[in-house]
């Protein structure tokens, strides 16, 4: 589903008609919902980082740049206490600055801007005659949002945000239902089906296997260093320090009881903190309360305080820390064995598609998948490779524009410099040579003046 | 023939079909899989090569054009030309330092993890998982699941932590600040290495003598 024009009418009261999502566009939305709920629960400075995301683009980092130019500059060039050029000079030198930063925000508004503006809209428009760059399967945000808001002006900003949000996710169920249905992905662009070629689906697919097979040996890695060290010193710590631990346990679940709220319990986890580290407790001691204390929740506190009870229980059952480990090790075994399989399968669409079969069979073989699905990845690394292809595009466009707009922008400077100084400062525009001279003939005139004044003495002479 | 028409027509042959010629071409090619596959060396290599090449340009033809620019007062002109090579200089190095340094990915995820990795660390996400496990919504996601969404939402945070601290150590601090401080001392020595050999312009001695700063009825009176 393209959308170049809308239909969609909001009712009058501003109701909107959204579809319900469904299948992967739906794990889409509530991975996007997940990621709003971790928002809220950060502190503000992580809000504030997140919110200023959004700002932050070409447009504010030329207006950065040019009040930097235009205002910090200067003062640190006329103002330079290092400097022992004279004062006229380097004043005459840091107005440059703010002309500089004038013709800088002209020509990057008046070339570079509009030029990034319309690669972009070519490229969700589908105008560029390599697919590679085109985007109409899956429009950006931005371009969608300005289409949206100019079919729908009644719409307000969460609804808008809303209704944008649902298209992105209809064409991107679209194609995933395609590669499932046809095992291709195509799209329409003025009123014609394209389809990808075989050999562009199958260096997506490639892409695809080669991202998920990186996740799973990430994966198995870290279950076999991170996890196992971890869970060994813990599990060791526990074995030789159970009634130590059971003892801090049962405090930690009294004052959980007597606590009329969460912020109570945190208050009383801090001075236990505290009081641990005084004391030189065991740093796994220490992590041990930390982990608790992290669940904010009473009764989720609760339940940790069991669950680290039943380990505790547990490694202490062991007579040795190799049974210890040995028991841990049986534990990632077990966890492993699940990624070892999907590991399995990877290797096996890998060779699949290096012995050129049918992406038919390749999608059906991917099914085998017990961790999300595989049509998602493909369509999701699709538009990571067009997002990625067009953001080079733009790259080396604007360092061969950036070459040429400095011929400009250098000579406009150059030509309008001493104009402006002329007329604005004419005092600075003088030379040292120009305003000595100006200050003797004004000296000079003084003295003509002074001489031209009738002698009281001389007149009465001259009378006489 | 309407404006409209005119525009499309200019942008159509003044920047789509130059585009897209461009983009045909082997280079793309490279750039467009080495963006594909996020090839950090390679994109930060891009990254070096545009500020060598933009500012090292722009360093060269200020300089060129200020000196032989007549209507500057000549007495300035050899300090601004002088002004514009150190500053050209000295931009490429700070970019080039901070490019190496503040936006090196394993500094900024230090830097990072030392204003918010408290925020980020394993009992924090654990802490989270389980409060938000607590909405109906999502009761049952797994602990896999939200370790894909949480370590997303930390990549864009820290991707964006390190684009600010670029704006602000580079873009703003080190070009705006510190460039334009030391290239200002650094372009008097600068434009003394290059005209040494010139001596300094004074007053003209010519002028002094036209104009007679003796009294002229006190001269007229003696004579």
């Amino acid at each position: 589903m393209i959308v170049d024009k809308v239909n969609f009418k909001g009712s009058g009261s501003g109701a909107l008609n959204i579809p319900k999502m469904h299948g992967e566009a739906a794990s889409h939305k509530f991975n996007k919902e997940l990621q709003n709920e971790l928002v809220d629960l950060m502190p503000g400075s992580v809000k504030f980082l997140k919110k200023m995301s959004s700002f932050i683009g070409e447009v504010p980092n030329i207006i950065i740049n040019a009040v930097g130019t235009a205002i910090v500059a200067p003062i640190f060039i006329k103002y330079n206490f290092l400097s022992k050029t004279d004062e006229d000079t380097r004043t005459y030198s840091a107005l440059r600055q703010p002309l500089s930063a004038i013709i800088a925000v002209l020509v990057q508004a008046g070339v570079v801007i509009p030029l990034d503006r319309t690669i972009d809209n070519a490229a969700n428009k589908g105008e560029f005659s390599d697919l590679k760059y085109n985007k109409i399967g899956y429009q950006d945000e931005e371009y969608l949002k300005k289409i949206l808001r100019k079919a729908n002006p009644n719409l307000s900003k969460e609804q808008l945000a809303e209704l944008v949000e649902s298209k992105q996710l209809e064409q991107m169920q679209t194609l995933i239902n395609g590669l499932k249905a046809n095992n291709n992905l195509s799209f329409i662009s003025n009123n014609k089906t394209i389809t990808l070629s075989e050999e562009m689906l199958r260096k997506i697919i490639s892409q695809a296997v080669n991202d998920k097979l990186k996740f799973v040996n990430a994966n198995i890695k870290r279950y076999e260093t991170e996890k196992f060290y971890r869970q060994f010193s813990r599990g060791a710590f526990l074995r030789t320090n159970k009634d130590e631990v059971i003892e801090t346990l049962d405090e930690i679940k009294k004052n959980a009881d007597k606590a009329k709220s969460a912020k109570e319990l945190q208050d009383w986890f801090k001075v236990k903190l505290a009081s641990l580290k005084r004391q030189g407790a065991n740093e796994e001691l220490r992590k041990i309360v930390q982990e608790i204390k992290s669940r904010s929740n009473i009764d989720v506190v609760k339940e940790k305080i069991e669950d680290v009870r039943s380990k505790c229980l547990d490694f202490a059952q062991c007579s040795s820390d190799k049974e210890v480990m040995n028991k841990i090790y049986n534990h990632i075994e077990f966890k492993k064995a699940a990624l070892k399989t999907e590991k399995g399968l990877i290797e096996e669409i890998r060779t699949m598609l290096f012995g050129g079969e049918k992406i038919e069979s390749i999608m059906k073989k991917a099914e085998g998948f017990v961790d999300g699905d595989f049509g998602y990845d493909v369509v999701q690394r699709y538009i990571k490779n067009t997002a990625g292809n067009v953001k080079g595009l733009k790259q080396i466009t604007a360092i061969v524009v950036g070459v040429g707009t400095l011929i400009v922008s250098c000579s406009l400077l150059n030509w309008s410099y001493p104009k402006i100084m002329d007329a604005l400062f004419p005092r600075l525009s003088k030379s040292k040579g120009a305003k000595e001279k100006d200050q003797f003939i004004k000296n000079s005139e003084q003295q003509t003046n002074a001489a031209a004044k009738p002698d009281k003495k001389m007149t009465g002479e001259v009378q006489k | 023939m309407n404006v409209s028409k005119i525009m499309s027509t200019v942008i159509d042959y003044g920047i789509k079909r130059p585009v897209n010629a461009l983009g045909k071409t082997r280079i793309m090619e490279r750039v467009c899989e080495s963006y594909q596959d996020n090839n950090l060396a390679f994109i930060a290599g891009l990254g070096i090569f545009s500020i060598i090449l933009k500012d090292g340009l722009g360093c060269y033809l200020y300089v060129k054009q200020s000196l032989n620019n007549k209507k500057i007062p000549e007495d300035k002109r050899k300090f601004v030309a002088a002004l514009d090579l150190a500053n050209g200089a000295l931009m490429i190095t700070t970019q080039l330092l901070t490019f190496f340094t503040l936006s090196n990915k394993k500094v900024q995820s230090k830097i990072f993890n030392k204003f918010f990795g408290k925020l980020f660390d394993r009992a924090a996400k654990k802490g989270y998982q389980t409060l938000i496990s607590q909405k109906d919504k999502f009761r049952n996601i797994t602990g896999k699941e939200f370790n894909a969404t949480f370590e997303s939402f930390k990549g864009k945070i820290e991707g964006f932590f390190g684009v600010l601290t670029a704006l602000v150590a580079s873009t703003i601090f080190a070009k705006r600040i510190v460039v334009p401080f030391i290239a200002t001392p650094l372009a008097e020595r600068t434009k003394k290495m290059l005209y040494k050999d010139e001596k300094e312009q004074g007053f003209s001695p010519e002028a002094k003598n036209t104009y007679s700063t003796q009294n002229p009825f006190k001269a007229a009176k003696a004579n």
